[in-house]
């Protein structure tokens, strides 16, 4: 009963098989005749059966009045003298003393049944009493109910139920449409648009089809521009390559003029330049990993064997540190996709670990196997111990250029735009990546592939 | 002095590349179009030609395809640093080398003289004639014949044959090729050595021999296979 589907499904269902019953009911209250006026008709039919009776008795005496009987089935009937002694018929209805014979009709309840009598004269002259017993089916108002309104029932459930489903249908198919795009957007698939009815005409669209409109205009709009921005951001360092070049043969040029003071300004310039060098290389990676969706070159890769290779390379940067990468391989991993992307991953996440450790500590990587949500999938956990992250900071820091608490960490290196490239690539791999303190402090970020 | 013609649009860079490797003892000739490139590439014999691969009148891949219909010069590519597909498409092509841009100029100049060196190396030692199956390989006339009839290489591909030559049927880590062919470490992501070794096939590859001379020994490095024999017995 959760879903609007069934929320509004089941109450115009009820509602529309409530208004019939009760108007059902209304009907028949309505309908239902007085006493006075049913009684008249039904006394001279009464009177006429009477009359038929006798007329058959008259012929050939009781024989001639059980077989009247016998026709009209619906009751017992009797013929009863003035002493009141039963004649012909049923013997056990028999005439209430006290009731004078000159009574036109009498009628009196016996058990469930009434029993009519009615004074008649034969042909020949003689005084009679004609008894007739009428079984009285009890009715009660649910019986009544049920016995005009059993067949219409069926009905106003059915087509209620289906009319209903139409409605419902109506209402929740476009929602159920836009829920499912806007679902999509926000996972990052800026393309997914609600599908739109394909009448674009006045007459066709209704507030849902609007809906859809404006939601895809808008999922447009958001889509040009975070490509607007990811453009930008290529094109900027696209065109940072030419005048960086320009910018390095100068500088070797000027070294060959240079004198010793003049060589340590030098060398304050070339490792500037070759930082500014390293973050075009990283935003060019970066986007050019946004602009890759398809899954081209795709190898079987072992986790432990990138791994291994980043922990020598990582353990050469940890050392001047005075830190050490540690990596516990668990079971042999297998995974799908682009050697270099899942190297890079690993390497950036690696090398933002030893950044934050504390001096003289250890950064801990270990490769495991978990089970999520039915997949397998490799897991790679590399854990610091450095300050943490603020928790509502976490989700952050996989956004390009992200640093968290500038202040604190000046001298900590990096553009923050490794962790981007890790995530992307993570992403470009359908893993999972997150990051989260441990109790015991220190950073832990997972990265987790599909296996297989 | 070295020879050196410079095809780039960005007449600043020509210019202070010009008088950078000058100090270094190239003599640099410049052409910022790719059409006017490569007819002066093709005017006369030079050491070597540094190529841009973006490049107004004819795309630099367009020039180096024509460069190599006609001549085995060393060629080194000058990529845009971040366009991966560039490099790999510029080696398969048949450059010698490549290098990203922007670049620290010292790497340049590593880069040409392990380039250069290739050239000079062979013809300043004692000249060798290599002999392996079918295969013959001249240090000093920098020929190689297969089965007696000529195959041209570049020379990235001669050093790598020769190389491989060196130590018939042994496996030669791709670590020693990176060093002795190409002149700097091996680096995990650079293809230059596979893409290399894949045009070297091509070329001595012949109507008879289906099984390729050169066997690719996954993770390890390359190997020069003598026979089917030794293919077994390596194994």
């Amino acid at each position: 009963m959760r879903s609007l589907f069934f929320k509004i499904f089941i109450i115009f269902w009820i509602a529309q098989t409530l208004i019939f019953i009760i108007s059902t009911a209304l009907i028949l209250a309505r309908r239902f005749p007085r006493p006075a006026s049913m009684l008249d008709p039904a006394f001279s039919s009464l009177r006429a059966e009477a009359a038929e009776a006798l007329q058959a008795f008259d012929a050939s005496s009781c024989a001639g009045f059980d077989s009247f009987a016998q026709q009209h089935n619906r009751g017992e009937f009797a013929l009863v003298d003035e002493n009141g002694k039963t004649i012909c018929g049923n013997g056990s209805l028999s005439v209430q003393d006290n009731v004078p014979s000159t009574t036109e009709i009498y009628g009196r309840q016996l058990g469930q049944d009434t029993v009519w009598t009615l004074p008649v004269v034969s042909a020949k002259g003689q005084q009679f009493r004609f008894l007739v017993s009428v079984h009285r089916e009890r009715h009660t108002w649910y019986g009544d109910l049920m016995h005009f309104a059993f067949p219409q029932l069926l009905v106003a459930v059915a087509v209620g139920g289906l009319t209903t489903f139409v409605l419902v249908m109506i209402f929740t198919r476009p929602v159920i449409n836009l829920r499912e795009a806007a679902r999509q957007l926000s996972k990052g698939q800026l393309s997914a648009r609600a599908k739109e009815s394909k009448k674009p005409s006045v007459l066709h669209t209704d507030e849902f089809d609007a809906l859809a409109h404006d939601f895809n205009h808008m999922a447009e709009r958001l889509e040009s521009l975070v490509n607007a921005q990811k453009m930008l951001l290529r094109d900027v360092s696209h065109e940072l390559r030419s005048p960086l070049a320009r910018a390095s043969v100068a500088l070797e040029l000027a070294r060959d003029d240079a004198n010793s003071t003049m060589t340590t300004h030098l060398d304050r310039i070339q490792r500037e330049t070759e930082r500014l060098n390293q973050l075009i290389g990283q935003l060019l990676t970066l986007s050019s990993m946004e602009a890759n969706e398809e899954e081209i070159g795709f190898e079987r890769i072992s986790l432990n064997n990138v791994v291994d290779e980043i922990v020598s390379d990582a353990n050469y940067e940890a050392h001047q540190r005075n830190c050490s990468v540690i990596f516990e391989p668990g079971e042999q991993l297998e995974i799908a996709g682009r050697r270099e992307l899942i190297y890079r991953a690993v390497e950036n996440v690696v090398r933002n670990a030893i950044r934050f450790t504390e001096e003289g500590s250890a950064v801990e990587i270990r490769t495991t196997s978990v089970q999520d949500d039915s997949r397998k999938m490799a897991s790679i956990q590399v854990s610091d111990h450095g300050p943490g992250i603020p928790e509502k900071e976490i989700e952050s820091i996989f956004r390009p250029f992200y640093k968290v608490d500038q202040a604190r960490s000046p001298q900590k290196g990096g553009f923050g735009v490794g962790l981007a490239i890790a995530e992307r690539s993570v992403k470009l791999h359908k893993g999972d990546l997150r990051a989260f303190n441990r109790p015991t402090g220190g950073l832990t970020i997972e990265m987790r592939f599909p296996t297989g | 002095m070295e020879d050196i013609l410079l095809i780039d649009d960005d007449v600043e860079l020509c210019s202070m590349l010009t008088e950078y490797l000058g100090k270094n003892g190239f003599r640099v000739k410049t052409a910022h179009r790719g059409d006017l490139g490569l007819r002066a590439a093709q005017q006369r014999p030079w050491s070597m030609i540094l190529l841009d691969v973006m490049l107004p009148g004819m795309d630099g891949f367009e020039v180096l395809k024509r460069i190599r219909s006609e001549s085995s010069v060393s060629v080194l590519l000058l990529t845009a640093r971040g366009e991966d597909v560039d490099r790999i498409v510029g080696l398969e092509i048949g450059a010698d080398d490549y290098l990203p841009k922007p670049f620290n100029p010292r790497e340049l100049l590593a880069r040409m003289r392990a380039v250069l060196r290739r050239n000079t190396s062979a013809t300043a030692a004692t000249p060798v004639v290599l002999r392996v199956g079918d295969l013959e390989l001249d240090t000093a006339a920098r020929k190689v014949l297969r089965g007696g009839s000529r195959v041209d290489l570049t020379d990235v591909e001669f050093s790598l044959l020769e190389a491989l030559m060196q130590s018939p049927g042994k496996v030669v880590s791709r670590e020693d090729l990176s060093q002795s062919v190409l002149g700097r470490q091996f680096d995990p992501f650079d293809r230059s050595l596979d893409m290399h070794v894949s045009r070297l096939r091509k070329k001595l590859s012949t109507a008879e021999a289906e099984e390729s001379l050169v066997k690719t020994i996954r993770g390890v490095g390359y190997q020069l296979v003598l026979d089917r024999d030794a293919v077994e017995m390596g194994d």
